[in-house]
Formats: C-alpha cells, sequence, structure tokens
C-alpha cells in the first residue's frame, strides 16, 4: 500500500539517526503507536527512503554525518513532506538551536537524553491534534 | 505585469524602519511600515493586504511582536510571518517556535540573509498557492 500524509489508514514515521541503538528504541515506541517506520543512519539512505515512502512524521538527529547536517536535512524534509510533523533530536534547546529549528520549518525539539518513549508519545499526540496544520507553514 | 510583493515592516526604531524600507524597496517591494503592534495589528485588521509581515519582538512591551505574527498568520491568504529582533531568549524564541513562524533573525540584521530567506519563502508560498489551484 502507497503511503501519504494524513487521512490514511497507515501513517509512516522517519527516524534518522546515527546511533543503532537510538534507531531501534525509537521504532519500537513507534511501533507501540501503531506507526510503520522506516530507518536511516546516513544521508544517502534517507534520500533514498525520501524517493519511496510519503511520511507523516520525521525524527532526526541535529547530527548524522556532519556537525549539524540533520537541520538541513529537516529543512528539506519540511519542503518535501509540507504536512509532516519534523522533530530533532538535539543536545541542548538554547537559542541558536530554536532559532535553527524555526529557520528549517522544524516543528519541536526534544533533547538528546529525553526519553525514546516520551519523544515518540510527544510526537504523535502533536501530529494527531494539529491536523493540516502545516498548510499555514511556508516552508 | 507582475504585482510587486507587499512587506509590512514592525520596528519601534525609526533607524530601522527606514533602512529596512531602503533595502526592500530597492529589491522590488512595496514597503508599509508600522511603528508599533498596535499600529500593525490596526494596519492588517483593515485589510492592508501583505505578503511577509517582518516583524520586532520588543516594542510597547517585551514580546509584543509575537502578538503581531499570531494576528498575520489568522489572515487567508497567510502572509510570510519573520520575527527580527535583538532581545531572542529561550522563551521567545520557544514560543515564536510553538507559533510556527516562518524565519527569525536576530539584530544586527545581517541583510543578505534576511533578503534571501524573504525571497525563499515568498516564492514557495507562491508556487505552493499555484499547486493549490491547479
Amino acid at each position: 500500500m502507497m503511503a501519504n500524509a494524513r487521512g490514511t489508514a497507515q501513517r509512516i514515521a522517519l527516524v534518522v539517526h546515527p546511533d543503532m541503538t537510538a534507531i531501534s528504541a525509537l521504532q519500537g515506541e513507534f511501533l507501540k503507536h501503531g506507526i510503520a517506520t522506516i530507518v536511516a543512519r546516513d544521508l544517502p539512505t534517507t534520500l533514498l527512503a525520501m524517493t519511496q515512502h510519503y511520511f507523516d512524521i520525521a525524527v532526526v538527529a541535529d547530527t548524522i554525518s556532519e556537525t549539524g547536517d540533520g537541520w538541513a536535512l529537516g529543512g528539506v524534509l519540511r519542503m518535501v513532506f509540507p504536512k509532516a510533523f519534523i522533530a530533532t533530536i538535539t543536545p541542548g534547546s538554547d537559542v541558536h538551536t530554536l532559532k535553527n529549528a524555526i529557520n528549517n520549518g522544524i516543528d519541536e525539539i526534544f533533547e538528546t537524553n529525553a526519553a525514546f518513549g516520551d519523544v515518540v508519545a510527544a510526537t504523535v499526540k502533536s501530529y494527531s491534534s494539529v491536523p493540516g496544520k502545516r498548510t499555514t507553514r511556508v516552508q | 505585469m507582475t504585482r510587486k510583493p507587499n512587506v509590512l515592516l514592525v520596528d519601534d526604531e525609526e533607524s530601522i524602519l527606514a533602512t529596512l524600507r531602503l533595502v526592500f524597496e530597492a529589491d522590488g517591494y512595496s514597503v508599509h511600515t508600522a511603528r508599533s503592534s498596535e499600529e500593525a495589528l490596526g494596519m492588517l485588521k483593515d485589510s492592508v493586504h501583505v505578503d511577509a509581515v517582518i516583524t520586532d519582538l520588543n516594542m510597547e512591551r517585551n514580546d509584543v511582536g509575537l502578538e503581531v505574527a499570531r494576528f498575520a498568520q489568522s489572515l487567508r491568504p497567510a502572509p510570510v510571518v519573520m520575527v527580527c529582533t535583538g532581545f531572542a531568549n529561550q522563551d521567545n524564541t520557544r514560543q515564536a517556535l510553538q507559533l510556527h513562524i516562518d524565519y527569525l533573525v536576530q539584530k544586527p540584521v545581517d541583510l543578505t540573509e534576511l533578503k534571501q530567506a524573504l525571497k525563499r519563502l515568498l516564492r514557495l508560498r507562491k508556487e505552493k498557492r499555484l499547486r493549490k489551484q491547479s
């Protein structure tokens, strides 16, 4: 079944993180919410996944291969999937980090030490509570 | 002939309004200015059509620019909303993120960054509108 954003039977999340333990934990948590998850540890795999699926949710580490490359990936995801809920996992939440999130069209940031269950629960809740919200945002 | 995009600049510092007006008019924009959030809200409520709003945060009171941003986002079609501030802190920046504003720049403003961001966001908005119509 081909998936697409909002209003379809099967929601699909993208998880991009360099740490396999984090990927596995996030995938498990999404599964508990009935959300299929495509995972990637690097940018080439992520790009391939983006050509194959329409993502409703994306959770991306702020650093994948190079420092801060997760922000740019978040910006690309916003342009490709304008209605998706996009979250970034970052070491902190200072002004610079929040500014990066705004300017790349990210919906939410989670600190690296947040429990994976909490990250996914908050993400799913936010995604479900604001259907179509992204349509008002340009990026 | 395509019309010039309308930009509303909101800042309580006259020198910033004057500078940004010069910069954006030279770039082909039609520029409106407001010296307070109250004036800006009045203009937006009076149906002054704007394609983009660039607002300061601290004017009559701290973070009041977020009220301008919030109201602008309720308009249809919604303009691009950018915040330009010299007093970004964790609290008001998080509020801006939760509001889903389109861009945040910190003073002193990097004009190249500001112009590029505005141009890109307006183009994305235009293409989105065209896609909807087709």
